[in-house]
């Protein structure tokens, strides 16, 4: 009998061994429990007639408030907080704010902006409008100047008009126009201001001048018929002001501009104190906690900050503390990976249809079968393993055309806005996505006129495979955010009694919802099983 | 004792017993890691129940005898108090109030079926309560409102169709 042991048999052992202990050594752990995915939302034990049950987030179960704001402890107490606190946080935690030009890193410090904060606040309160209420345009690329205006308009309580840049004229004036705001603040030399005077009440601008072009004096313009300041200026030689105590909650903070699909035209959608803290503490509760936003993330937001889930993820960042690098060089109209170069960031926000064309471009790209093998073998990993890929030289090994954003990238945002249009990403495009970015992908559901915000958002960790045939391409949105509840009422042909999935117009409210009781969004939707919002109807 | 001569180098077989036993459970391992795996399912939550207007006529099949559920209405609120049912079912102490608007008989503390309003009446308007019989009733309400579930309202006959 011993004879028959052999250099056979060893062999046969050492590799049964080996597939017994490898996978024990080597495969880790899931990034999420897969377990809860099956019911993410957790839903209402009753409905009304012709209207689906609510859908709310688990963290706010019924006989639960929403979440309602920061809960900033105060005392024994603890208050919703506004915008302001966020900068106040901010202020306290050691984050920093960088702004990328060019090659150099410009690392701002703190104090001075705060003081920038109030000099701008005292400048603005002391310029001349026909109405008491302020309304200041920000029309300026992302940096350190377009947060500090943000915060500036909250602490001294006027209304702040955040404006896509760049931007034709005439998009800025009619968006000036709409919401009649008599200040602007803009690069200098960036719009032609007596083009834009004739068909607005604009009565004051504020010149942001590059450092290189102080030397020139863009204020003293003798043609003029607003009256022009400089921001360096402001900031060097103005006076500091005193904070209001109070803030007028009835006012709105600031005013987004969408399109409204139900009426078909463009609005200003106006959002409160309320809207964005509440949809900022959503956003900053929403992840587990170990792929939440902490102190030693670096966020970069490589998208304009104008769009307001851009400025929401941004503010949920200076919350927690973590280290925001503005560039102004963005999606779409630059590219992706120079707007994230020298940051190397750890978390950023993407527009969808940046993220969409880099799919395209990078699976096209993907022509050796190296690079089909290691996509496969990602893709197992995701779906089998429940693990994010990472970036490692073997993975980048003769490496297919794709944007590298560095080693540390751990968390791409992403929005489906439908009011801009963009084309769904399904869920079988991300789960390529991360393994082309080698990173987390959280896709999120917005639609501006009804909520700040995200509506619905997948969790990190899901990394279902989509279950695609010829006609129907799987894609969800996940689970409603903790700041607003959810239903879907009847519309047209649709009806929420569908025998599998409810289907009809999404119905929300909650804190973060720019109405007060429900808004009906016009958009058609559908509710999964597993307490995921779809788009759309099956077929 | 002679050791014998020269081992004799006798071939090894390939082919033996416990050889094809480890090369099958190899083969057995590495079917297990690539099997292509469905997901584990969850049985699907119960559908929600449909919230709609009951008659005091419709309300009384739900007294845990002609109908499973068990339904009871306090200030035209209708409740299902099914988990409670060793309460309000049949058999238990309050099953008086199963199926019918228990407003007076809480308000009152009294377990009397005169007391509560016939199904064929309209529904009682509670006007001739006193403060402390109200105080008692939305104490009970709140009570219910924690512990159960609220399914419905309690109309008059003929005006389901208009909620």
């Amino acid at each position: 009998m011993s004879s028959d042991i052999g250099y056979v048999t060893y062999t046969l052992v050492a590799i049964v061994a080996g597939l017994l202990l490898l996978p024990v050594l080597l495969d880790g752990e899931p990034d999420g429990p897969a377990i809860a995915l099956f019911h993410q939302a957790s839903v209402a034990a009753t409905r009304r007639k012709k209207e689906s049950a609510i859908y709310r987030s688990r963290e706010t179960p019924f006989g639960f408030p929403l979440r309602q704001g920061l809960g900033i402890q105060q005392g024994y107490t603890k208050r919703n907080g506004d915008v302001r606190d966020i900068w106040k946080v901010f202020m306290q935690k050691p984050g920093q704010l960088h702004t990328i030009l060019g090659n150099d890193k410009v690392v701002h410090s703190i104090d001075t902006l705060d003081d920038e904060i109030d000099k701008l606040g005292e400048y603005i309160s002391g310029l001349k409008t026909s109405r008491a209420r302020k309304v200041v345009a920000v029309y300026l690329p992302n940096s350190a100047e377009n947060l500090v205006a943000g915060f500036a308009c909250a602490f001294y309580d006027f209304t702040f008009v955040p404006i896509q840049y760049p931007a034709e004229v005439e998009v800025v004036e009619e968006k000036l126009r709409n919401t009649d705001a008599e200040i602007l603040i803009m690069p200098a030399a960036s719009l032609d201001l007596n083009d834009l005077k004739t068909a607005t009440s604009l009565k004051h601008v504020i010149l942001v001048v590059e450092e290189g072009s102080r030397h020139l004096d863009f204020a003293s313009e003798p043609t003029a018929t607003v009256t022009l300041k400089e921001w360096h200026d402001i900031a060097a030689n103005g006076k500091k002001g005193a904070r209001p105590e109070k803030l007028d909650e009835s006012q709105p903070h600031m005013l987004v501009f969408s399109k409204n699909l139900k009426l078909q035209k463009n609005e200003v959608v106006p959002y409160s104190h309320i809207n964005i803290v509440s949809a900022v503490s959503a956003q900053a509760t929403f992840l587990p906690p170990k792929d939440q936003l902490k102190q030693s993330d670096v966020f970069t937001p490589a998208s304009t900050l104008a769009d307001q889930y851009t400025r929401i993820v941004t503010y949920t960042a200076m919350l927690a503390g973590s280290t925001v690098i503005v560039n102004a060089v963005t999606p779409p109209s630059g590219s992706l990976q120079s707007s994230c170069e020298n940051a190397i960031p750890s978390v950023i926000v993407v527009p969808a249809d940046t993220l969409a064309n880099i799919y395209r471009m990078s699976k096209a790209a993907q022509c050796e079968l190296f690079h089909e093998w290691m996509h496969i073998y990602q893709l197992r990993k995701l779906v089998r393993y429940g693990q994010a890929p990472k970036s490692s030289g073997f993975a980048r090994f003769n490496d297919y055309d794709r944007p590298n954003l560095g080693q540390n990238l751990r968390l791409i945002f992403v929005a489906e806005n439908p009011a801009e249009g963009t084309k769904p990403l399904t869920c079988n495009m991300l789960n390529d996505l991360r393994a082309i970015m080698f990173s987390k992908i959280v896709y999120a559901f917005t639609y501006p006129p009804a909520a700040a915000g995200a509506i619905t958002q997948t969790t990190s960790y899901d990394y279902r495979p989509g279950k695609d045939t010829a006609t129907f391409k799987d894609t969800h949105m996940g689970p409603p955010m903790s700041s607003l509840e959810i239903k879907l009422r009847d519309a047209a042909e649709y009806t929420v009694e569908n025998e599998d999935e409810p289907i009809g117009e999404i119905v929300v409210a909650g804190p973060s919802v720019t109405t007060e009781g429900e808004y009906a969004t016009g958009i058609i939707g559908r509710w999964r099983n597993d307490g995921c919002l779809a788009l759309g109807s099956k077929d | 004792m002679d050791a014998p001569a020269a081992p004799v180098a006798e071939a090894i077989p390939l082919v033996t017993p416990l050889n094809l036993l480890l090369a099958s459970l190899a083969a057995y391992l590495v079917y297990l890691r690539y099997k292509p795996t469905t997901l584990p399912t969850l049985p699907p939550q119960p559908p929600p129940l449909l919230y709609k207007p009951y008659t005091p006529r419709t309300l009384q099949r739900y007294n845990g005898t002609d109908d499973p559920r068990v339904l009871l209405a306090v200030k035209g609120t209708v409740f299902d108090v099914s988990a409670g049912r060793s309460f309000y079912g049949p058999g238990g102490p309050y099953s008086i109030f199963a199926g019918r608007d228990a407003s007076r008989g809480l308000a009152k503390g009294l377990l009397e079926e005169e007391l509560l309003t016939s199904v064929d009446a309209p529904i009682d308007s509670l006007d001739d309560l006193t403060a402390q019989e109200r105080e008692v009733l939305d104490g009970w309400f709140e009570t219910f409102e924690g512990k159960y579930l609220v399914v419905g309202e309690l109309v008059n006959e003929g005006q389901e169709e208009e909620k």
